[in-house]
Protein backbone atom coordinates (compact mmCIF):
# COMPACT_ATOMS: atom_id res chain seq x y z
CA UNK A 1 0.00 0.00 0.00
CA UNK A 2 1.03 4.01 -0.67
CA UNK A 3 2.37 5.65 1.87
CA UNK A 4 1.54 9.15 2.78
CA UNK A 5 3.73 12.04 4.08
CA UNK A 6 2.18 11.31 7.42
CA UNK A 7 2.81 7.66 7.50
CA UNK A 8 6.57 8.34 6.07
CA UNK A 9 7.00 10.67 8.67
CA UNK A 10 5.29 8.31 11.19
CA UNK A 11 7.95 5.38 9.87
CA UNK A 12 10.77 7.11 10.14
CA UNK A 13 10.40 8.38 13.80
CA UNK A 14 9.47 5.13 14.53
CA UNK A 15 12.86 3.82 13.25
CA UNK A 16 14.61 6.17 15.70
CA UNK A 17 12.71 5.54 18.38
CA UNK A 18 13.43 2.06 18.49
CA UNK A 19 17.39 2.14 18.42
CA UNK A 20 16.61 4.02 21.24
CA UNK A 21 16.29 7.47 20.21
CA UNK A 22 19.69 7.72 18.16
CA UNK A 23 20.72 5.57 15.05
CA UNK A 24 22.87 5.79 12.27
CA UNK A 25 21.52 7.66 8.88
CA UNK A 26 22.09 3.93 6.91
CA UNK A 27 20.37 1.81 9.31
CA UNK A 28 17.52 4.73 8.80
CA UNK A 29 17.28 4.76 5.61
CA UNK A 30 17.47 0.71 5.54
CA UNK A 31 14.05 1.39 7.99
CA UNK A 32 12.32 3.64 6.61
CA UNK A 33 12.08 2.28 3.19
CA UNK A 34 13.11 5.32 1.23
CA UNK A 35 15.78 5.90 -1.70
CA UNK A 36 18.47 8.29 -0.25
CA UNK A 37 17.28 11.39 -1.74
CA UNK A 38 13.49 11.20 -0.42
CA UNK A 39 14.86 10.21 2.56
CA UNK A 40 17.70 13.68 2.64
CA UNK A 41 14.41 15.58 1.96
CA UNK A 42 12.79 13.99 4.51
CA UNK A 43 15.18 14.64 6.77
CA UNK A 44 15.85 18.30 5.71
CA UNK A 45 12.32 18.49 7.01
CA UNK A 46 12.38 16.89 10.22
CA UNK A 47 15.30 18.90 10.88
CA UNK A 48 14.31 21.89 10.30
CA UNK A 49 11.01 21.05 12.35
CA UNK A 50 13.58 20.66 14.98
CA UNK A 51 11.82 16.89 15.73
CA UNK A 52 15.50 15.56 14.50
CA UNK A 53 18.95 16.36 15.49
CA UNK A 54 22.65 15.09 13.99
CA UNK A 55 24.99 14.42 16.96
CA UNK A 56 28.84 13.07 17.15
CA UNK A 57 28.93 9.39 19.04
CA UNK A 58 31.89 7.76 18.98
CA UNK A 59 33.27 10.25 16.01
CA UNK A 60 30.15 8.68 14.01
CA UNK A 61 27.40 10.94 12.84
CA UNK A 62 24.12 9.88 13.89
CA UNK A 63 20.46 11.05 14.08
CA UNK A 64 19.14 11.44 17.55
CA UNK A 65 15.06 12.11 18.09
CA UNK A 66 14.63 15.53 20.32
CA UNK A 67 12.18 15.90 23.05
CA UNK A 68 9.94 18.17 20.78
CA UNK A 69 10.14 15.14 18.36
CA UNK A 70 9.51 12.50 20.94
CA UNK A 71 6.03 14.46 21.57
CA UNK A 72 5.24 14.89 18.21
CA UNK A 73 6.00 10.92 17.80
CA UNK A 74 2.91 10.73 20.65
CA UNK A 75 0.45 12.98 19.14
CA UNK A 76 1.20 11.29 15.59
CA UNK A 77 0.57 7.77 17.68
CA UNK A 78 -2.97 9.68 19.07
CA UNK A 79 -3.91 11.01 15.50
CA UNK A 80 -3.30 7.27 13.82
CA UNK A 81 -5.62 5.81 16.32
CA UNK A 82 -8.03 8.56 16.35
CA UNK A 83 -8.20 8.37 12.46
CA UNK A 84 -8.40 4.72 12.46
CA UNK A 85 -11.34 4.71 14.52
CA UNK A 86 -13.38 7.03 12.63
CA UNK A 87 -11.92 6.49 9.38
CA UNK A 88 -11.17 10.11 8.52
CA UNK B 1 -48.94 25.80 10.85
CA UNK B 2 -45.44 24.18 12.12
CA UNK B 3 -45.37 21.97 15.11
CA UNK B 4 -42.77 20.87 17.44
CA UNK B 5 -44.10 17.97 19.47
CA UNK B 6 -41.84 16.00 22.11
CA UNK B 7 -43.52 12.62 23.06
CA UNK B 8 -41.14 12.88 27.33
CA UNK B 9 -43.06 10.91 29.46
CA UNK B 10 -42.96 13.38 32.48
CA UNK B 11 -41.18 11.62 34.96
CA UNK B 12 -38.12 10.78 32.59
CA UNK B 13 -37.92 14.84 32.49
CA UNK B 14 -35.21 15.33 35.18
CA UNK B 15 -33.28 12.04 33.59
CA UNK B 16 -33.18 12.99 30.20
CA UNK B 17 -31.32 16.58 31.04
CA UNK B 18 -28.40 14.47 32.66
CA UNK B 19 -28.44 12.08 29.49
CA UNK B 20 -28.16 15.30 27.43
CA UNK B 21 -25.31 16.56 29.51
CA UNK B 22 -23.93 13.56 29.00
CA UNK B 23 -23.71 13.44 25.40
CA UNK B 24 -22.67 17.56 25.24
CA UNK B 25 -19.27 16.01 27.61
CA UNK B 26 -18.57 13.35 25.32
CA UNK B 27 -19.48 15.25 22.61
CA UNK B 28 -16.93 17.97 23.23
CA UNK B 29 -14.26 15.72 24.27
CA UNK B 30 -14.63 13.97 20.67
CA UNK B 31 -14.63 17.82 19.15
CA UNK B 32 -11.10 18.74 21.23
CA UNK B 33 -9.26 15.41 20.47
CA UNK B 34 -10.50 16.09 16.27
CA UNK B 35 -9.30 19.68 16.80
CA UNK B 36 -5.99 18.43 18.61
CA UNK B 37 -5.83 16.25 15.29
CA UNK B 38 -6.77 19.01 12.75
CA UNK B 39 -3.25 21.31 14.87
CA UNK B 40 -0.91 18.20 14.09
CA UNK B 41 -1.56 18.02 10.41
CA UNK B 42 -3.46 21.06 9.85
CA UNK B 43 -5.69 18.38 7.67
CA UNK B 44 -9.47 20.51 6.63
CA UNK B 45 -11.44 17.30 7.54
CA UNK B 46 -10.47 16.74 11.30
CA UNK B 47 -11.66 20.48 11.38
CA UNK B 48 -14.93 19.46 10.37
CA UNK B 49 -15.45 16.82 12.23
CA UNK B 50 -14.53 19.00 15.35
CA UNK B 51 -17.15 21.49 13.95
CA UNK B 52 -19.62 18.32 13.66
CA UNK B 53 -19.38 17.26 17.17
CA UNK B 54 -19.21 20.84 18.79
CA UNK B 55 -22.51 21.25 16.76
CA UNK B 56 -23.94 18.77 17.85
CA UNK B 57 -22.94 19.50 21.57
CA UNK B 58 -24.58 22.80 21.05
CA UNK B 59 -28.12 21.07 19.81
CA UNK B 60 -27.96 19.17 22.76
CA UNK B 61 -27.74 22.16 24.99
CA UNK B 62 -30.43 23.89 23.31
CA UNK B 63 -32.37 21.20 24.15
CA UNK B 64 -31.85 20.69 27.74
CA UNK B 65 -31.99 24.17 28.23
CA UNK B 66 -35.73 24.73 26.88
CA UNK B 67 -36.04 21.30 28.78
CA UNK B 68 -34.68 22.99 32.18
CA UNK B 69 -37.66 26.59 31.24
CA UNK B 70 -40.74 25.31 33.74
CA UNK B 71 -43.44 25.77 32.03
CA UNK B 72 -45.00 28.43 34.09
CA UNK B 73 -42.09 30.95 33.33
CA UNK B 74 -43.25 33.14 30.75
CA UNK B 75 -40.63 32.56 27.88
CA UNK B 76 -41.74 28.92 28.11
CA UNK B 77 -42.97 28.75 25.06
CA UNK B 78 -40.44 31.06 23.10
CA UNK B 79 -37.65 29.09 25.10
CA UNK B 80 -39.43 25.61 23.83
CA UNK B 81 -39.38 26.82 20.52
CA UNK B 82 -36.21 28.20 19.86
CA UNK B 83 -34.55 25.61 21.89
CA UNK B 84 -36.25 22.63 19.69
CA UNK B 85 -35.26 24.87 16.60
CA UNK B 86 -31.75 25.26 17.24
CA UNK B 87 -31.53 21.16 18.05
CA UNK B 88 -33.53 20.12 14.76
CA UNK B 89 -31.35 22.61 12.62
CA UNK B 90 -27.90 21.65 14.63
CA UNK B 91 -28.43 17.83 15.03
CA UNK B 92 -28.83 17.72 11.12
CA UNK B 93 -26.29 19.98 10.60
CA UNK B 94 -23.77 17.74 12.62
CA UNK B 95 -25.02 14.35 11.51
CA UNK B 96 -24.61 15.44 7.66
CA UNK B 97 -21.30 16.88 8.36
CA UNK B 98 -20.46 13.98 9.88
CA UNK B 99 -21.35 11.71 6.75
CA UNK B 100 -19.91 14.01 4.35
CA UNK B 101 -16.72 13.41 5.92
CA UNK B 102 -16.95 9.97 6.41
CA UNK B 103 -17.16 9.22 3.19
CA UNK B 104 -14.71 12.05 2.22
CA UNK B 105 -16.64 14.02 -0.38
CA UNK B 106 -14.56 16.82 -1.81
CA UNK B 107 -16.87 18.64 -4.84
CA UNK B 108 -18.43 21.40 -2.85
CA UNK B 109 -21.49 21.84 -5.45
CA UNK B 110 -22.32 18.31 -3.99
CA UNK B 111 -21.76 19.29 -0.12
CA UNK B 112 -23.95 22.29 -1.14
CA UNK B 113 -26.34 20.29 -2.63
CA UNK B 114 -26.97 17.84 0.61
CA UNK B 115 -27.69 21.04 3.01
CA UNK B 116 -29.36 22.69 0.40
CA UNK B 117 -31.70 19.79 0.20
CA UNK B 118 -32.65 19.26 3.80
CA UNK B 119 -32.84 22.56 5.15
CA UNK B 120 -36.31 23.25 2.80
CA UNK B 121 -37.21 19.91 3.89
CA UNK B 122 -37.36 20.59 7.39
CA UNK B 123 -39.09 24.19 6.86
CA UNK B 124 -41.69 23.42 4.51
CA UNK B 125 -42.52 20.14 6.13
CA UNK B 126 -46.19 20.80 8.55
CA UNK B 127 -44.51 18.77 10.97
CA UNK B 128 -40.92 19.11 12.54
CA UNK B 129 -41.20 16.23 14.47
CA UNK B 130 -41.75 13.53 11.90
CA UNK B 131 -39.40 15.37 9.14
CA UNK B 132 -36.79 15.72 11.76
CA UNK B 133 -36.68 12.13 13.39
CA UNK B 134 -37.42 10.66 9.51
CA UNK B 135 -34.18 12.49 7.96
CA UNK B 136 -32.40 12.14 11.02
CA UNK B 137 -33.42 8.22 10.95
CA UNK B 138 -31.76 8.11 7.06
CA UNK B 139 -28.69 9.54 7.44
CA UNK B 140 -27.57 7.93 10.46
CA UNK B 141 -28.51 4.46 8.78
CA UNK B 142 -25.65 5.74 6.33
CA UNK B 143 -23.10 6.62 8.62
CA UNK B 144 -23.74 3.18 10.29
CA UNK B 145 -23.37 1.31 6.89
CA UNK B 146 -20.45 3.88 6.14
CA UNK B 147 -18.78 2.66 9.77
CA UNK B 148 -19.61 -1.30 9.45
CA UNK B 149 -17.42 -0.77 6.13
CA UNK B 150 -14.73 0.79 7.75
CA UNK B 151 -14.78 -1.68 10.86
CA UNK B 152 -14.87 -4.50 8.42
CA UNK B 153 -11.74 -3.36 6.44
CA UNK B 154 -9.77 -1.87 9.25
CA UNK B 155 -11.07 -4.71 11.99
CA UNK B 156 -9.72 -2.78 15.03
CA UNK B 157 -11.74 -2.50 18.61
CA UNK B 158 -12.32 1.22 18.03
CA UNK B 159 -13.69 0.79 14.82
CA UNK B 160 -16.05 -1.72 15.98
CA UNK B 161 -16.96 1.15 19.06
CA UNK B 162 -17.70 4.13 16.89
CA UNK B 163 -19.49 1.34 13.86
CA UNK B 164 -21.71 0.45 16.89
CA UNK B 165 -22.07 3.85 17.78
CA UNK B 166 -23.52 4.97 15.07
CA UNK B 167 -26.22 1.94 14.95
CA UNK B 168 -26.89 2.46 18.38
CA UNK B 169 -27.65 6.54 17.36
CA UNK B 170 -29.67 4.85 13.91
CA UNK B 171 -31.94 2.69 16.28
CA UNK B 172 -32.33 5.81 18.79
CA UNK B 173 -33.78 7.44 16.02
CA UNK B 174 -36.06 4.98 15.11
CA UNK B 175 -36.90 4.71 18.59
CA UNK B 176 -38.50 8.29 18.82
CA UNK B 177 -39.81 8.41 15.74
CA UNK B 178 -41.86 5.39 17.38
CA UNK B 179 -41.93 7.57 20.67
CA UNK B 180 -45.46 9.03 19.20
CA UNK B 181 -46.90 5.74 19.49
CA UNK B 182 -45.83 4.93 23.14
CA UNK B 183 -43.71 7.22 25.29
CA UNK B 184 -42.05 4.60 26.52
CA UNK B 185 -40.25 4.26 23.22
CA UNK B 186 -38.74 8.02 24.18
CA UNK B 187 -37.22 6.22 27.45
CA UNK B 188 -35.98 3.30 24.98
CA UNK B 189 -34.32 5.72 22.64
CA UNK B 190 -32.70 7.97 24.98
CA UNK B 191 -30.90 4.53 26.52
CA UNK B 192 -29.68 3.98 22.74
CA UNK B 193 -29.10 7.43 22.37
CA UNK B 194 -26.84 7.48 25.46
CA UNK B 195 -25.27 4.04 24.98
CA UNK B 196 -24.11 5.64 22.14
CA UNK B 197 -22.63 8.51 23.35
CA UNK B 198 -20.66 6.07 26.16
CA UNK B 199 -19.18 4.01 22.79
CA UNK B 200 -17.78 7.36 21.48
CA UNK B 201 -16.65 8.13 25.42
CA UNK B 202 -14.98 4.46 25.25
CA UNK B 203 -13.42 4.87 21.95
CA UNK B 204 -11.83 8.40 22.59
CA UNK B 205 -10.57 7.35 25.94
CA UNK B 206 -8.68 4.41 23.93
CA UNK B 207 -7.43 7.18 21.56
CA UNK B 208 -5.99 9.28 24.75
CA UNK B 209 -4.46 5.96 25.78
CA UNK B 210 -2.30 4.83 22.94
Amino acid sequence: MRRNKQDIIYDMLVAVQSKGGTILPTHLLYKSNLSHSKMKDYLAELMSKELLEYVEVNDKQKIRMTEKGFKFLQSLRKLREFTDAFGI
Amino acid sequence: MVSVVVHNPEWFLRTDIVFSAISIFVSLLVAAVSFRSWFVIKRLRYLAWSLAFLTLSGAFFTRMFANLVPSTDPFYSLTFYVGYGLHIVGTIFAFLTLFIVANKMENPRVMALFYLLIIPAIFLSASYFFSFYIITTIITAMLAATYLQHALKVKRFSSFCVFSAFLMLFLAHVQFLLSSLDKVFYFSASISQLLAFVLFLITIIKVLKS
